[in-house]
């Protein structure tokens, strides 16, 4: 297929990516898939299998947690930060979100909880309102239209879960593939605690499989899940999605390949310049191009490739995360289990209690995100964050920050900001010599108040546990500099708190944190791998990049499929949507309608 | 795990206090049978680990050199010492919480029973070795199960290896490593760090040892951050020797492809 002009080149294996790759090629569509980093996830072609299952993967802290096994490595491929253009140029350089870069991309190392949106997420300013300072719009499509996507995402990737268990889950056309796998043992105990306070607890939809499926077994709970690639390929990461496309014998996968541009002639794109593992350059046609780099290399290829629409980059959002963990009596054993098996959404709703804080702080609402039951699992995170001395084997064996600890992160909601956004910054290189992304980022004041708010309710769970004592923090840290700035006069209390120890603590034994060349503890820069918005969808070809299927305005042949074209955030992991959406995007494209 | 004798040199350098040159654990030189690169267990006060471990002849690359590693291995001693255990698990100051109590009276085992330093120099070592000793393989380590795949390590591309050799070497001037400018590696960052502690460093007591280390926390910071690594990572990198730190915290570490059961998952 190389040297020929491709149907569609794919720039991205991460879900959105293999998603389009799925459904193109079962549609007969030739599709070569580009993806800079290396790949783990199969084993090199065989006789009777083009895509055989790979087995690099493993339980193996060090690999994973501490040498970048999943990429990107910040040494080579930095990212650059500031807060704001005030800041200068940057403040940071190195690691600034670290959603992998190897083939199989977020779908690798997510430990797989993929919640559909609500029906309220995708009509935020209809059913809301405004809020000053943000943009907060409306999708150009709704969750009818998206329903049969999602029903076939969760067929696609392979979802556990159980339809009747959340009751504030919108509408479904069906049940989940799989039923829910075993409860962990500490979930056990904080969905009795929150149903106590009056919460509502469920099992979280998850891509682990709970059962045999797609050929691959069920996942065997290592404990190995978030930021680990599955040794036994259990989990719904795009490897099902990407099999199916490699299997159809319509697909190529190029894996070490970096796309540094896309060509265009007016109004159409006319293939992709790449650059391989050998460092040689080349053009591969294309009659379409699909970019589904994620929410940073996905504007920051469009603009190197020097398309000029103002919106590109624009309204950055992650997820502003709360972390409420407790120390318990007994041992949790959160290192048994598939990182976190119960959730729930009681802080995304608004009741009198969220209207009365948002209105206390001055905001016409406030919504938080869903809340994650889980602990730490890991003892090299566990072990940096302890004195070195007399003391550490002590606190290693008490393991208060591991075996001993329990709670909650919840993915509060982020509102898109025009003062958010990702550029190319105009010295750091890549090591291919490419400018690198450059992230200006702050959080909003309705992030903060969501976040004090909801983040109290989490501590009387801890307390209803008997947890010896807890702490609070969040990501990113908001200094009191910041506070003031946009501000926020926030009593005392959870997230008002300074201490970066204890931001590092929460943080890092919830995994949040990664070495010493992460973005840094307890700083402003996000630790959520969650990223969104920066190629927004919408009608008016003015205030949006893409339409509602994910063409650019202006450049029809270009699709972006992934988490870029959110309008919103919600407060929910992207992965499912994106999943949907770039499936409803590659039907378009194919002509056809969701299976 | 036999219990070290209170009398071997790096015992006593794990519980400090110790002002003689025992507290340095020595090395002997290598045998011509042992070849250039590849070197027997270190010997003195460990051959009990030695025996112990699942793997009779480890490949460790001697980086450092004789002085830098009794330096290195003493001020490991002092970040993750030994312990002589917890009493009924004692009060455990520092948690901030109930005192947390556990039955039995167990030896805490430290950075030198576990290997640490043998860690370090295998990291700092790793392109000695063919694949270089970066990324362990997959996907099972053998110890439940399944073959072991974690002893094979995992070929570098040509840009993983422009990553890994800046990254530890140093950039050193070559332009492919200098796109943002030089990088000083971790092999001068430890070459300076272990000068700074001092010649005598193995000689003074505990207390100045801590006081030396405070006085330079970034190399401190760095030191520590790989002596977690080495003493509580998979043993295929030279530390946890025979899994040593991981018995001691009652933790499993890898179980593919056993994993867990759905009762040991859902009870206490």
């Amino acid at each position: 297929m190389s040297g020929a002009v491709a149907d569609a080149v794919v720039i991205g294996s991460g879900p959105g990516g293999a998603a389009v790759a799925d459904v193109l090629t079962s549609a007969g569509w030739s599709v070569v898939i580009l993806e800079k980093g290396r790949n783990h996830l199969f084993s090199p072609p065989i006789a009777s299998d083009p895509a055989p299952l790979g087995g690099d993967y493993s339980n193996d802290e060090i690999k994973f947690m501490s040498r970048h096994f999943l990429g990107p490595d910040p040494l080579i491929e930095p990212r650059t930060f500031r807060t704001s253009v005030d800041e200068g140029e940057r403040t940071h350089v190195g690691e600034v979100n670290s959603i992998p870069t190897t083939v199989g991309g977020g779908g690798v190392h997510a430990d797989g909880k993929v919640p559909r949106f609500r029906e309220e997420d995708f009509l935020l300013r209809s059913a809301y309102g405004p809020v000053e300072g943000a943009s907060v719009e409306d999708w150009p499509l709704d969750y009818a239209e998206l329903e049969p996507y999602y029903a076939q995402a969760e067929r696609m990737v392979g979802v556990a879960g159980d339809a009747e268990a959340n009751p504030f889950a919108s509408w479904r056309s069906g049940p989940y593939p799989m039923p829910p796998g075993a409860p962990m043992y500490g979930a056990t105990l904080s969905c009795a605690s929150a149903e106590r306070v009056g919460l509502h607890p469920y099992a979280a939809p998850t891509a682990a499989n709970s059962v045999p499926y797609d050929g691959r077994p069920a996942c065997n709970n290592c404990g190995f899940c978030a930021f680990f690639g599955c040794p036994i390929h259990a989990k719904g990461d795009p490897v099902a999605m990407l099999q199916r496309a490699l299997r159809s014998g319509n697909a190529e996968l190029l894996p070490e390949t970096c796309a540094s541009r896309i060509r265009t002639y007016g109004r159409r794109a006319t293939g992709v310049d790449v650059i391989g593992p050998d460092g040689r350059e080349r053009t591969i046609g294309a009659r379409h191009v699909v970019v589904a780099g994620g929410a940073i290399e996905t504007p920051r290829l469009l603009l190197l490739s020097g398309l000029e629409h103002p919106m590109i980059g624009r309204y950055f959002m992650t997820h502003f995360q709360t972390f409420a963990v407790g120390v318990m009596r007994e041992r949790v054993h959160s290192h048994r289990g598939r990182a976190v098996t119960h959730v729930h959404d009681d802080a995304v709703l608004m009741d009198e209690e969220a209207r009365l804080a948002a209105k206390q702080a001055g905001l016409p609402w406030i919504r938080g995100g869903l809340v994650e039951h889980g602990g730490p699992s890991h003892p090299v995170m566990e072990a940096k964050l302890l004195p070195w001395g007399e003391m550490h084997p002590r606190l290693m064996r008490s393991s208060f920050l591991r075996d001993r600890m329990w709670g909650f992160t919840m993915q509060g909601e982020d509102l898109a900001q025009a003062s958010n956004f990702v550029d190319l910054d105009p010295k750091v290189r890549d090591v291919r010599g490419l400018p690198v992304a450059r992230i200006t980022y702050r959080p909003h004041l309705h992030e903060l108040v969501a976040s004090e708010h909801h983040c109290r309710k989490l501590l009387r769970v801890l307390e209803d546990m008997g947890a010896t004592w807890t702490l609070t923090a969040t990501s990113p840290h908001v200094s009191t500099a910041v506070r003031r700035a946009l501000g926020y006069s926030g009593a005392a209390g959870a997230v008002a708190t300074d201490s970066t120890q204890r931001e590092l603590g929460a943080m890092a034994a919830f995994g949040e944190v990664g070495g010493r060349e992460a973005g840094g503890y307890g700083t402003a820069i996000p630790q959520s791998r969650h990223v969104m918005g920066t190629v927004r969808m919408g009608t008016n070809a003015a205030t949006s990049v893409v339409d509602a299927f994910g063409r650019m305005h202006g450049l029809e042949n270009v699709v972006v499929a992934d988490s870029s074209v959110f309008v919103t955030s919600a407060g929910y992991g992207p992965t499912l949507t994106l999943v949907a959406l770039a499936a409803r995007a590659a039907t378009a494209m194919a002509g056809g309608s969701a299976t | 795990m036999e219990r070290p004798s209170k009398r071997s040199g790096w015992s006593s350098a794990s519980t400090g206090g110790n002002s003689s040159g025992r507290s340095c654990r020595t090395r002997r030189p290598l045998t011509q049978a042992e070849g250039e690169r590849f070197r027997a267990p270190p010997i003195g006060g460990l051959e009990h680990v030695a025996r112990a471990a699942s793997v009779a002849w480890r490949l460790v690359p001697s980086w450092f050199s004789e002085s830098e590693f009794q330096l290195l291995s003493t001020a490991c001693a002092r970040l993750i010492p030994s312990s002589e255990g917890v009493r009924d698990g004692g009060e455990i100051a520092g948690d901030g919480g109930e005192p947390y109590r556990e039955a039995g009276d167990r030896h805490s085992p430290g950075a030198l029973e576990a290997g640490v330093p043998d860690y370090i120099d295998g990291f700092l070592g790793a392109f000695s070795f063919d694949p270089p000793r970066i990324w362990a393989g997959g996907p099972y380590s053998g110890r439940n199960g399944g073959e072991a795949g974690f002893g094979s390590f995992v070929e570098l591309t040509r840009i993983d290896e422009i990553a890994w050799r800046t990254r530890i070497e140093g950039s050193r001037g070559v332009a492919e490593r200098e796109f943002n400018g030089p990088v000083v590696g971790l092999q001068e960052r430890y070459r300076i760090g272990l000068e700074a502690l001092g010649s005598d460093f193995c000689e003074i007591s505990g207390g100045e040892q801590d006081e030396r280390l405070r006085a330079q926390p970034e190399f401190t910071a760095l030191l520590y951050e790989h002596c977690c690594e080495g003493m509580y990572g998979a043993p295929e990198y030279g530390g946890n020797r025979d899994q040593i730190a991981w018995r001691s915290i009652r933790f499993p570490g890898d179980v593919q492809p056993r994993g867990y059961t759905d009762a040991e998952v859902s009870q206490p």
